[in-house]
């Protein structure tokens, strides 16, 4: 099984975008079982439809995906209830905090009341890492060691900087914090990714594209040519998204 | 840059967007955008797919692929232009 753990749905402000036709559509071509849809930001700014689309795909294919609830910290109380409403009634598997295009530090004091609602629900966190100034590394690791009894998961490898210098933070965070992933989209150094799996855990990269930012094909070739073993290949394609997700196995 | 400059060149390796290869070989022309792995870092078998991914017809990957670096490296040997 294979469950792409970060796709985009939605037509973008800064450009991109694609409809669930065309999601579904390269998944069947590619053979890819499920995919976890996160929300664009939309030319109007406003998440809340985004988060209804999300949901409404989520419910025509409730076999192939699932969804996660996407909020602006500043937008306060409003934001707090939309995340509530996201879990409740839209049915979202977890939240989707972007500091890069919501432009806020990743650990911002704004982002408390999200998570404390967030950790009530029993939901992961996907957090969109590496972007300098909001998203590094340490500002992921003081968010998650502040809430160790959330589930985080840190896109992009938790770097996307191909200096090189956050991958030893990003390693380091992992070692630190239990309850952080990474994925493996844009990830800078395959090896990477390889050294993590088989020196930190094997528990700690799930496959995610974020398509369509990243290519969804070439992305899969990340995993499919990595040497890892089968068993460890099965973990970062479909079981640690399953288990971080809480998504159930079934087909059909 | 390399629209403005002809005397720089793009190579392919460690970018994750095999459309930005396409993208290149569009504006400033396959003769400048050399294929590269930056390995062992990255794996060899990934950064050449990812070339095949980006959709260039058959003449302008084979550029890509050896064409372009080995005009650079003929014109640079002892005995090319570049002597």
């Amino acid at each position: 099984m294979i469950v792409d753990a970060h796709v985009f749905l939605g037509s973008c402000l800064f450009g991109y975008g694609q409809s669930l036709d065309e999601i579904l559509s390269r998944m069947d071509r590619l053979g890819i079982d499920k995919a976890v849809l996160a929300p664009v930001k939309p030319q109007d700014y406003h998440l809340g439809p985004m988060n209804d689309l999300v949901a409404e795909c989520v419910a025509r294919r409730p076999t192939r995906f699932m969804g996660l609830c996407r909020v602006d910290p500043w937008q306060g109380r409003a934001a707090v209830a939309e995340v509530s409403r996201g879990f409740e009634e839209l049915g979202h598997c977890g939240l989707y905090l972007d500091p890069w295009e919501e432009n806020f530090q990743a650990n911002d004091d704004i982002v408390v009341p999200l998570l404390e609602e967030t950790r009530r629900r029993g939901r992961p966190v996907v957090v969109n890492a590496g972007h300098v100034r909001v998203s590094h590394p340490t500002q992921i690791w003081d968010l998650a060691r502040r809430f160790p009894d959330i589930s985080f998961v840190a896109c992009n490898g938790g770097q996307i900087n191909i200096c090189g210098m956050l991958l030893s933070e990003t390693r380091r965070m992992l070692e630190a914090c239990p309850n952080v992933c990474i994925e493996t989209a844009g990830t800078y150094r395959e090896d990477f990714l390889e050294e993590i799996i088989t020196e930190v855990g094997e528990g700690r990269v799930l496959f995610a594209s974020r398509s369509p930012v990243y290519d969804q094909e070439f992305e899969m070739a990340r995993v499919r040519l990595a040497h890892l073993t089968e068993s460890q290949k099965a973990q970062v394609w479909s079981a640690n998204a399953l288990s971080v997700f809480d998504i159930s196995t079934g087909t059909g | 840059v390399a629209e403005r400059y002809p005397n720089i060149v793009l190579d392919t390796s460690a970018i994750p967007y095999p459309r930005a290869i396409k993208e290149a070989v569009e504006r400033i022309g396959s003769t400048r955008v050399l294929y590269a792995s930056d390995g062992p870092g990255c794996d060899p078998r990934i950064e050449v797919h990812k070339v095949r991914l980006a959709g260039l017809t058959a003449q302008d990957e084979d550029a890509v692929f050896h064409r372009s670096i080995q005009a650079i490296l003929d014109r640079v040997s002892v005995g090319g232009d570049g002597r």
